[in-house]
């Protein structure tokens, strides 16, 4: 509770108006423009949750036409499964629109490619301040010094949610502290086959890559650094080792375990223990009402502090949009604090309205504020997915029983030529 | 100087001014299949020579590296291999069930229709949804497959997880999906065959396994061949139900051309390589159609 952001985040949860009072001031109303000559603004951005995220927009889309005479904005929802593959032959054809959400991993890739613009000068004249949003969230957005897009939503993929119920059945008084006690822990929940310590995301996807990220942050190292590729290391082997030796207290079925499977895991009471973001709270709460869970940092190893992996959309703006100021505004108006809290799709980037958010609509606000200050980004780069390609194999080759030291050399060889 | 008119010249005469209406209503066909068939497999071809990238502005011209960039790679190998086993099993499965099926669902029953409508669900179900459906039925905790094979003492097994089942995981749920699909086509075709022939041979003592061998699969053997080569296709260039399933592991061990193509192309952003990859499944896909057309030319079916 030592950082600054706990410190901050009591203190605001608690005085929340006053800054949010400020921003709403002054972001959060939108003044009259003059006319304009009948401008489209093109605007994409992608559904993942069951709600429609499109519905929530358009009343504040609808306020930004009426300040904004002449103008039309036309949003486009498109869905996850579909979006980056959408957008990427959009860009390709020429035919990407104004604005677009992006995962913040496909940010560097977009500012490689010219596709989008760096925002700096905008954001000056707009009066716009990188401080106004979640130190971790802003630095997705930079490339080269520039940032290429503003943050908009974000979370950290892992908090440990624990079964108070199974932990108290097995007399352990709380949820572990480190990779030791993680082990341990385990093993004594581990009833097989009927009830297991944890669950254990393996499947060939992103979702494996964070979790992967998170032990190797949390146990000190990286992988890559300074554009050199540094996952060759005793402490990334140390960390897949310990990722492989949790998967002997999970269910079978590792190497095809996504996200939804881990959730449904802890959800049904099978485990005892799974990694996720803090947006699987609201679906545990309506389906799982009964269920005594609650969320803790994660553990790290011992004298070491637990670090996530960041998750989370920017908006940006493309390069073959013919009315970047307007942009600017759109994005200034989406992202200002009142406007935010209630059409992020994860929790807003917005320093004023993400505390909001986290306040009222999740469960141990601080636990949150925690691992949200300590989180970490994947590599920013261009090869961002390449990269992430070859962890999954690697992780895959890992739970199919080559050695950690085995498929970490190989990996790292293959990273190295990209 | 004016040109004596022969019976050769109106009969060319003639024939150009038939031929123009019959160009004119060819045109738009022409035109569909050059825009949507000829200019896309061209402009790819072209895409395959190049190295081009998301990240790079300007395409390349490369000539062939990719082609050897690929065919240097075991994993291509790999995915070759994994072609055509997932390929032969989905169509030996569907062929094989379809037909059964079908000599079921031609049983003159009460509620024939109904039967024949519910069997051909899984064929009209999105694969994404048949996916996650099987994914789900695999699912080693919660799963059909595992409940079964806990009723019968035996431990649940994680099919999809396991490199030496994963395939055969893969190739089953498929078969569940297109199965009905040869059904349909069959029922269709036996309800063309002579029924005399089968009483003849009926009456000359023939077995029903002989029957059906000496009587009815050669009557139906036009709708068999052309049924075999649609599936064929299809099944080659399938894609949603292993996406969703296993994204093509673990460790590539269902990885097929459509995958691999998706993951070059929009996994690694490597437009180059992933056309390649793409021509060359085409290459094969080519030759198993080629194979199928020529023998459904040869026996007349196409006729």
């Amino acid at each position: 509770m030592s950082s600054h952001w706990l410190k901050v985040g009591s203190g605001v949860l608690a005085a929340a108006a006053v800054p949010l009072a400020l921003v709403a001031g002054s972001a959060g109303t939108l003044a009259a423009s003059k006319p304009h000559n009948h401008v489209v603004l093109r605007v994409w951005d992608m559904n993942q949750a069951d709600t429609p995220i499109g519905k929530e927009e358009h009343k504040y889309i609808v306020q930004f036409e009426k300040a904004h005479p002449g103008v039309t904005v036309k949003l486009t929802v498109i869905p996850y499964v579909d979006y980056f593959h959408d957008l990427t032959v959009a860009v390709k054809a020429g035919k990407a629109p104004d604005i677009a959400t992006v995962d913040e991993i496909w940010n560097p890739a977009f500012a490689a490619s010219n596709a989008i613009i760096p925002l700096s000068s905008l954001m000056k004249r707009y009066q716009m301040s990188s401080s106004n949003y979640f130190k971790p969230a802003w630095q997705t957005t930079l490339y080269k010094g520039q940032s290429y897009g503003i943050p908009w939503s974000f979370d950290v993929w892992e908090q440990l949610y624990w079964n108070k119920t199974l932990f108290a059945k097995a007399h352990i008084s709380g949820p572990p502290k480190t990779w030791t006690q993680m082990l341990s822990d385990a093993k004594k929940l581990t009833h097989a086959p009927n009830q297991y310590g944890l669950a254990v995301i393996g499947d060939k996807g992103e979702d494996t890559v964070v979790v992967m990220d998170s032990l190797i942050y949390s146990n000190g190292g990286s992988i890559e650094k300074n554009n050199q590729v540094t996952f060759n290391s005793p402490k990334v082997k140390q960390a897949l080792t310990f990722y492989k030796n949790l998967s002997k207290y999970a269910p079978p079925g590792v190497a095809s375990a996504t996200e939804s499977t881990s959730i449904g895991l802890f959800s049904s009471g099978k485990v005892a223990m799974a990694f996720d973001g803090s947006w699987q709270q609201a679906t545990l709460e309506s389906q799982v009402p009964h269920l005594n869970w609650g969320i803790a940092v994660p553990p790290a190893p011992t004298g070491k502090s637990f670090h996530g992996t960041l998750g989370g959309w920017n908006l940006v703006v493309f390069k073959q949009s013919k009315h970047p100021s307007l942009d600017m505004q759109y994005i200034k108006w989406m992202t200002n604090p009142k406007v935010e809290v209630n059409v992020a799709s994860l929790i807003p980037a917005n320093k004023a309205a993400g505390l909001q958010f986290v306040r009222k609509h999740r469960r141990q606000p601080l636990v949150i504020l925690n691992t949200l200050e300590n989180g970490y980004p994947r590599p920013i780069s261009p090869n961002y997915l390449a990269i992430s390609t070859i962890q999954q194999n690697a992780m895959s080759e890992i739970w199919t029983g080559t050695p950690v030291a085995q498929a970490v050399a190989q990996a790292a060889a293959l990273m190295k030529q990209q | 100087m004016q040109q004596p008119v022969t019976a050769s010249t109106t009969i060319r005469a003639r024939g150009r001014h038939s031929r123009s209406p019959a160009i004119w209503l060819l045109l738009p066909t022409l035109i569909s299949m050059v825009t949507l068939v000829l200019y896309p497999l061209v402009r790819g071809f072209y895409t395959s020579l190049t190295t081009s990238f998301f990240l790079s502005n300007q395409a390349v011209f490369a000539g062939f590296k990719n082609y050897a960039s690929l065919l240097h790679n075991p994993v291509f190998w790999t995915v070759v291999w994994h072609g055509l086993v997932w390929t032969v099993g989905v169509v030996l499965g569907q062929l094989v069930l379809g037909f059964v099926g079908a000599l079921i669902l031609n049983q003159p029953v009460k509620g024939q229709a109904l039967f024949q409508s519910i069997t051909f669900i899984p064929w009209i179900m999105p694969g994404v949804a048949a996916g996650l459906l099987w994914s789900l039925m695999y699912d080693p905790t919660f799963g059909l497959v595992g409940n079964i094979q806990h009723l019968l003492g035996l431990s649940s097994t994680a099919y999809l997880s396991n490199i030496h089942t994963s395939m055969a995981a893969v190739i089953l749920a498929a078969i569940w999906k297109g199965t009905p699909f040869t059904i349909l086509m069959m029922v269709a075709g036996l309800q063309t065959v002579d029924t005399a022939v089968i009483e003849a041979a009926r009456i000359d003592g023939a077995s029903w396994f002989k029957v059906i061998r000496h009587a009815v699969i050669p009557q139906v053997a036009p709708v068999l061949r052309t049924t075999a080569l649609f599936i064929t296709v299809w099944t080659f260039n399938y894609f949603d139900m292993i996406y969703v399933m296993t994204n093509g592991g673990p460790v590539n061990s269902t990885q097929i051309f459509p995958t691999y193509v998706y993951q070059l192309a929009f996994g690694q952003l490597d437009y180059g390589l992933g056309t390649a990859a793409g021509i060359l499944s085409l290459v094969v896909v080519g030759i198993i159609a080629a194979f199928f057309i020529v023998e459904l030319s040869r026996q007349g079916a196409l006729d």
